[in-house]
C-alpha cells in the first residue's frame, strides 16, 4: 500500500515533475510524470532506475547514519533537474523537481512534515 | 549448449550453461556489498541481479531442450550449480504446485541468511523457477544448518 499518491506530491509545488515510490525490496509502487510535462528520459528508463537507484543512493549515504544521526534526505543537482531521495516509513520516495531553489525548499519542508505525520500514524497503531 | 562446464585453460575461458563465467570469491563479494550499502540494500541489489540471471539461464535451457520436463530442466540447473562451485543442490518440487519449492544447498559457496549472501544462491533459483513455471517466485524462509553445512530456502509464488 503506497504511503502517498503522485497527485499529493504534485500538489506541493508546480515545479515537481516526476514522482517515484518504491518498497524497501525495490518493488515499484509509483512511477508518474506530471501530466503535460515532457520527460527527459523514458518511463522504462525511470522504472529501471527507480528499482535500484534510490535504494543504492540512500544505502551508501546511510553508512554514516550511526555517526551523524541518520539520513534525512539525499539531494542530487543534475544539469537539468534536482532529484530528492528519502525514506518515508518503510518506503522510498524519489522526486524530480525543476532547478528552482524555492520549489526545492518548499518540497523539503513538506517532506519533513510528511515524515512526522507517518511516524505519528505508526505510533498510534 | 554444453552439458558440462567448459574450462579452456588455453583461452582462459570458463563456460557454464553456455555462458562465459569467471570464478570469483563470492563470499567476499557479498560481504563487501553488505558493508558498502548495508545488508538490506545489498540483498535487493543481489536479488535483482541473480533473479535476472536465473531467469535468463532457465529460459535459454528451455529453448535448447523444448521436449524436457520441468523436473529434467531442474536437474540440469542443479548440475550447473555443482559445476559452478555453488555447492551440492537438491530441489524438492511439491505435489501441490501452490506449496513452496524447497531448495537445499550443502557445502554452499556462500553462507548467510541476510544481505547479499541470502540472495546470491537462492534468487538465481527464484528467477529460474519463474522462467520454468511462468509464475513469479520469491524467497520465503532462508536458514543455515551449521552442523550439516547446509543452506536451505523455501521459494514460493509471489
Amino acid at each position: 500500500m503506497p504511503v502517498l499518491t503522485a497527485e499529493e506530491v504534485f500538489a506541493v509545488n508546480d515545479k515537481i515533475r516526476w514522482v517515484g515510490l518504491i518498497t524497501a525490496s525495490g518493488g515499484v509502487l509509483v512511477n508518474h510524470m506530471r501530466p503535460g510535462v515532457s520527460t527527459y528520459t523514458t518511463t522504462e528508463v525511470d522504472e529501471e532506475f527507480v528499482t535500484l537507484g534510490p535504494l543504492t543512493v540512500l544505502g551508501v549515504a546511510e553508512k554514516y547514519s550511526k555517526y551523524l544521526n541518520g539520513v534525512e534526505d539525499v539531494v542530487v543537482h543534475y544539469g537539468l533537474v534536482i532529484h530528492v531521495f528519502a525514506r518515508l516509513g518503510s518506503q522510498i520516495l524519489d522526486v524530480s523537481i525543476e532547478k528552482d531553489n524555492d520549489a526545492l525548499s518548499q518540497f523539503l519542508n513538506w517532506l519533513k512534515k510528511k515524515k512526522t505525520e507517518l511516524q505519528q500514524q505508526d505510533q498510534s497503531r | 549448449m554444453s552439458e558440462d562446464a567448459v574450462w579452456d585453460t588455453e583461452k582462459g575461458e570458463l563456460r557454464i550453461l553456455g555462458q562465459r563465467c569467471t570464478a570469483i570469491d563470492a563470499q567476499t563479494l557479498c560481504n563487501h556489498l553488505d558493508s558498502l550499502v548495508g545488508v538490506q540494500v545489498a540483498q535487493v541489489i543481489m536479488h535483482n541481479l541473480e533473479f535476472r540471471l536465473g531467469k535468463s539461464d532457465a529460459a535459454r535451457l528451455r529453448v535448447e531442450k523444448p521436449e524436457a520436463t520441468v523436473r529434467e530442466l531442474v536437474e540440469h540447473l542443479i548440475k550447473s550449480d555443482r559445476l559452478s562451485g555453488a555447492g551440492i543442490t537438491k530441489v524438492t518440487l511439491p505435489e501441490n504446485p501452490e506449496n513452496p519449492i524447497l531448495v537445499e544447498v550443502s557445502n554452499p559457496s556462500v553462507k548467510g541468511t541476510t544481505g547479499a549472501a541470502k540472495a546470491f544462491l537462492f534468487s538465481w533459483w527464484a528467477g529460474a523457477l519463474t522462467a520454468l513455471h511462468d509464475k513469479e517466485f520469491d524467497l520465503k524462509h532462508v536458514a543455515y544448518d551449521e552442523e550439516k553445512n547446509e543452506l536451505k530456502c523455501q521459494i514460493a509464488v509471489r
